[in-house]
């Protein structure tokens, strides 16, 4: 029995020294080997790097003529090319065809060019003409329409006179008013006349006067007296000469009235025109003032004057008519009354004489006959235009007689017709006159309208032509291609290199015809080439402007000290980064493949660890450092867990806050199991 | 027919009394949640009182494994713990012993005055010796070392006093006829007292191995170094996570003790019957 248990105590033991060994054994599996190392003092360098294509950087595009035949081309991409290498070559022959198709494309462009220029000579002469007819055209109408206008306006206003006269000697009284007035007429006129007759013996004295004067003078006279003696003289001649038109003044009234309004038809085509076709919508009593109305003329108010002086009324008219038609073929805007006009008519004159006779004098001295027969013939037309106004005169004052002997007998032989009866011939005979009248004022204001339109039309703007301009513009073009054409095949259809380069590209084929665009591009050599690489859009802020890189190549060429000229965003992609080294001339050649490299260093960290040593855990960084604790197993070495603040960081270490792990302290940089706060560990070498 | 109407209350009372045993196989057996349903108002605070059932709900040998196979700590303390008791119980063989026999079997002078003081010191507790082991063992350098537990509970008077009592009751004419025979002192000690004190030198060394398989206070008061440390002190370390694994150390640590307790249990008792005997 006892040996039992004593065997079985000894089995008890066994089987612990067994478990022992088997414990011991799954705890050293299960411990998890690190690594560690102590934090140290460094400084955080950031490499970026990144590989690309050498590019030239600037490139020239080699162009000839487009729609040329390639001969030959004597370059291929990728080849070096010096300045002045055949490039390729057109062919000659298909270069003469174009020359001589342009030559002749220009010789039929000028062909046309003069025909044209003929056509449009011959357009512009019958232009010309049409409007110098319609310029005609319109003077004719607007003649002929005064013309008619001037002869209803005197026969309505005779025919008014007619019914004034008749209603003034509705009785007896009456018919000797008629007598009266024209027996006034009569009295005037013979005034007239004599103070006609009057005028032309003080101008005969005068001359006479004169010529005693400048004879006295011959033998040693001033003749400076002499004229302002006769420029008083001329003066008060001038004021008598007046004193009978204003005595005459009243009883022409009627026929200013008649003139003033007949010259603007005549002068002012456009004017009179609108007054002509405001005319029949105008009151005759409004228009009163308005010297260009036509209608003016029959108003009442004139016809007051033209009553008193109805006996003279035929030889006025005539005279008035006379001077109508003289101011419609003078087409002057100024005219003074008839009347006036005569009269002041000889004033003038008698300056011209003095002036004569003031510049002739000295020669006077020398012959004194010659001088007074110089004189007379120089003032005889104003003599004889006194003559003329004296039997002017005559012939008016024998008219108003005939009148009142005429209306005497018609009185004596009393054979007048009954006075109602004659009041109403004359009043149909107004009615009549007045349509006339407004006939004739419609039709010139119709006629000057129709050719003022036609004037308008003949001289209406054309529109510009520039087919001249076009045309030479269009010569120029082609002068120049075929000046291009022709230098071609001058260098006998060679295109050389412009530049030392690189072919980059040729869109040439031999056989085919030249495009439009660029024929071959070179690379030019001089101008240096660059690197543009692509980086993670995360090395922003470790690469800028002006770092300094080292582009390597496979052929293990290196260059290095070279800095970065552009940092860009690469296109659309927001992930990358395009960084651009300018390389320099003849470094490397376009297409090379190359790797860019730049490190940028920090400043000297205390306190950095390897990364993978950095663990992250919602967002806040931590690190595992070794501790050292007396177990019943021994010294065992756990996993503390440490936060920490990163300062820097880059693919290899982390820069963590000074002071943050300390100098004694292991920190656990790498791990075959995964370990937390606690884990037991075991540092292997 | 009256023994056996004493057995059922006498039955009751050892059942009683066993119920740790049942507790510590128990607890090997569930597995976490169990235990933390049944042990958690105690070790974690939660609200209820501790209960405890007699058969596992889910019965597992989780806790076992784990002690065996994930609990190197474990094995260190129990192998210290062997070493220890085995040390001190050799030299309380070669101490104890040969002690016991001359104070048994020789008449000195001043023998009644050891015999006392021997006495005294056994009756004396540790924490009056403390400090004073503290500073012998300092002085000798074997401080935070098993030499240390060692060697003091080697020079135990407890087992010597034991012992004295079954090499007292000798019979004087046994050892004279020996003497006859021409034995001399170390073979009558050898052939004669070893044998016939069997009884009391194993009752001592079960005694012995008991209280010292559980020691707690020296090894805790002079070792430093955990490595050193016995399995008693490996229980009170752990808490209601690794209770499983409590329950499954404490079930081996008895183990020791049962077995040595099953070998000696006939001389225990009659060890425990001379200690209560006063000459």
């Amino acid at each position: 029995m006892k040996r039992k248990i004593l065997s079985a105590f000894a089995g008890f033991l066994a089987l612990m020294l067994l478990f022992t060994c088997l414990s011991r054994a799954a705890d050293s599996f299960s411990v998890a080997r690190v690594t560690v190392q102590a934090a140290s003092r460094k400084k955080i360098t950031h490499k970026v790097s990144g590989s690309g294509t050498v590019v030239q950087n600037r490139e020239q595009a080699v162009s000839t003529l487009p729609n040329q035949v390639v001969r030959a081309i004597f370059v291929e991409e990728g080849q070096q090319v010096a300045k002045g290498d055949l490039l390729f070559e057109i062919d000659t022959g298909s270069l003469q065809e174009q020359i001589l198709e342009k030559q002749q494309e220009m010789a039929i462009a000028d062909l046309q060019a003069q025909d044209r220029q003929s056509s449009l000579e011959a357009q512009a002469d019958r232009d010309a003409r049409s409007r110098s007819r319609a310029q005609e055209d319109y003077s004719v109408a607007a003649g002929k329409g005064n013309t008619a206008v001037a002869r209803a306006a005197r026969e309505l206003s005779a025919a008014q006179a007619k019914l004034q006269a008749l209603d003034g000697g509705g009785d007896e009284q009456g018919e000797d008013a008629v007598q009266a007035v024209l027996a006034q007429a009569c009295e005037q006129k013979k005034v007239e006349y004599e103070l006609a007759v009057d005028y032309k013996e003080e101008l005969e004295q005068e001359i006479d006067e004169l010529v005693r004067r400048a004879l006295a003078q011959a033998g040693g006279g001033a003749p400076e007296q002499n004229i302002s003696a006769l420029e008083a003289n001329g003066r008060e001649t001038h004021t008598a000469a007046q004193t009978p038109d204003a005595a005459v003044n009243t009883a022409m009234d009627a026929v200013p009235i008649v003139t003033a309004d007949a010259e603007p038809i005549v002068t002012t085509g456009p004017a009179l025109n609108a007054a002509a076709d405001s005319a029949p919508a105008s009151d005759p009593a409004s228009a009163g003032t308005g010297a260009g109305s036509i209608q003016e003329t029959p108003t009442p108010e004139t016809a007051s004057a033209v009553q008193a002086d109805r006996q003279t009324q035929p030889a006025q008219e005539a005279q008035a008519t006379q001077q109508t038609q003289d101011a419609q073929a003078m087409q002057q805007a100024e005219q003074p009354g008839t009347e006036a006009q005569t009269e002041t008519q000889p004033a003038p004159g008698d300056e011209d004489e003095i002036l004569v006779g003031g510049e002739d004098a000295p020669q006077q001295a020398q012959d004194p006959w010659l001088l007074e027969l110089r004189i007379r013939q120089e003032n005889q037309p104003l003599l004889s235009e006194a003559e003329n106004q004296i039997r002017q005169k005559e012939q008016e004052l024998s008219d108003a007689e005939a009148a009142l002997q005429a209306y005497l007998q018609e009185k004596a032989s009393g054979t007048q017709a009954g006075k109602e009866e004659m009041r109403a011939q004359i009043l149909e005979e107004i009615q009549a006159k007045q349509e006339a009248y407004s006939d004739a004022v419609a039709a010139a204001g119709d006629g000057l309208r129709a050719a003022g339109r036609a004037v308008e039309d003949a001289s209406a703007p054309q529109g510009t032509d520039s087919t001249a301009q076009i045309e030479a513009i269009e010569k120029e073009q082609r002068e120049l291609q075929l000046e291009k054409l022709n230098r071609l095949l001058e260098d006998q259809g060679k295109v050389l290199s412009p530049v030392d380069g690189t072919v980059a590209q040729i869109n040439l084929t031999t056989g085919d015809r030249t495009p439009d665009g660029t024929a071959i591009l070179l690379a030019d050599r001089a101008s240096g080439s660059r690197l543009t690489v692509q980086v993670p859009k995360s090395q922003e802020a470790y690469i800028a402007r002006g770092d300094a890189v080292t582009v390597k190549t496979n052929q293990k060429k290196e260059i290095k000290n070279l800095a970065v000229d552009r940092v860009r965003a690469a296109g659309e992609d927001d992930d990358v980064l395009e960084v651009t080294v300018q390389l320099p001339a003849d470094s490397l050649e376009a297409g090379t493949f190359a790797t860019m490299e730049s490190v940028r260093s920090s400043e000297a960290y205390d306190c950095c660890v390897p990364l993978q040593a950095l663990m992250e855990e919602n967002g806040s960084y931590f690190v595992y450092i070794l501790s050292r604790t007396e177990t019943v197993l021994g010294e065992e070495l756990t996993a503390q867990r440490l936060d920490v603040t990163v300062l820097e960081k880059n693919e290899t270490d982390a820069a963590l806050q000074s002071g943050s792990v300390g100098s004694d302290q292991q920190v656990i940089v790498s791990s075959d199991k995964m370990i937390g706060q606690g884990s037991r560990v075991r540092v292997v070498d | 027919m009256k023994k056996k109407i004493l057995l059922i209350p006498l039955g009751a009372l050892a059942l009683l009394c066993c119920f740790p045993i049942l507790f510590l196989c128990t607890g090997m057996l569930m597995d976490k949640g169990e235990l933390k349903e049944c042990l958690g108002p105690v070790l974690q605070g939660t609200e209820g009182y501790v209960s405890w059932r007699l058969v596992p709900r889910f019965p597992t040998l989780q806790n076992v494994v784990e002690l065996l196979l994930d609990s190197p700590e474990f094995f260190v303390m129990f192998w210290n713990s062997v070493r220890m008791t085995a040390g001190i119980l050799a030299g309380q063989l070669l101490v104890g012993v040969p002690a016991a026999w001359g104070l048994a079997r020789y008449r000195f002078r001043g023998r009644k005055l050891l015999y006392t003081l021997y006495i005294i010191l056994m009756m004396m507790p540790f924490q009056v010796r403390m400090l004073s082991d503290y500073l012998v063992l300092d002085r000798l350098h074997i401080l935070d070392s098993h030499l240390g537990i060692i060697l003091p509970a080697a020079f135990s008077t407890f087992p010597v006093f034991i012992m004295y009592r079954f090499f007292g009751g000798i019979p004087e004419a046994v050892i004279e006829s020996a003497r006859l025979d021409g034995a001399n002192a170390l073979q009558i000690f050898g052939y004669i007292g070893v044998p016939l004190g069997a009884g009391g030198i194993v009752s001592a060394m079960v005694l012995g191995f008991l209280e010292y398989w559980n020691l707690i206070e020296q090894p805790l008061t002079f070792l430093k170094d955990k490595t050193l440390w016995p399995l008693s002190l490996y229980l009170p370390n752990i808490g209601l996570e690794r209770a499983g694994t409590a329950f499954a150390s404490s079930a081996a640590a008895l183990l020791p003790a049962v077995f040595v307790f099953l070998l000696g249990q006939d001389y225990l008792e009659q060890g425990i019957a001379a200690a209560a005997v006063k000459e």
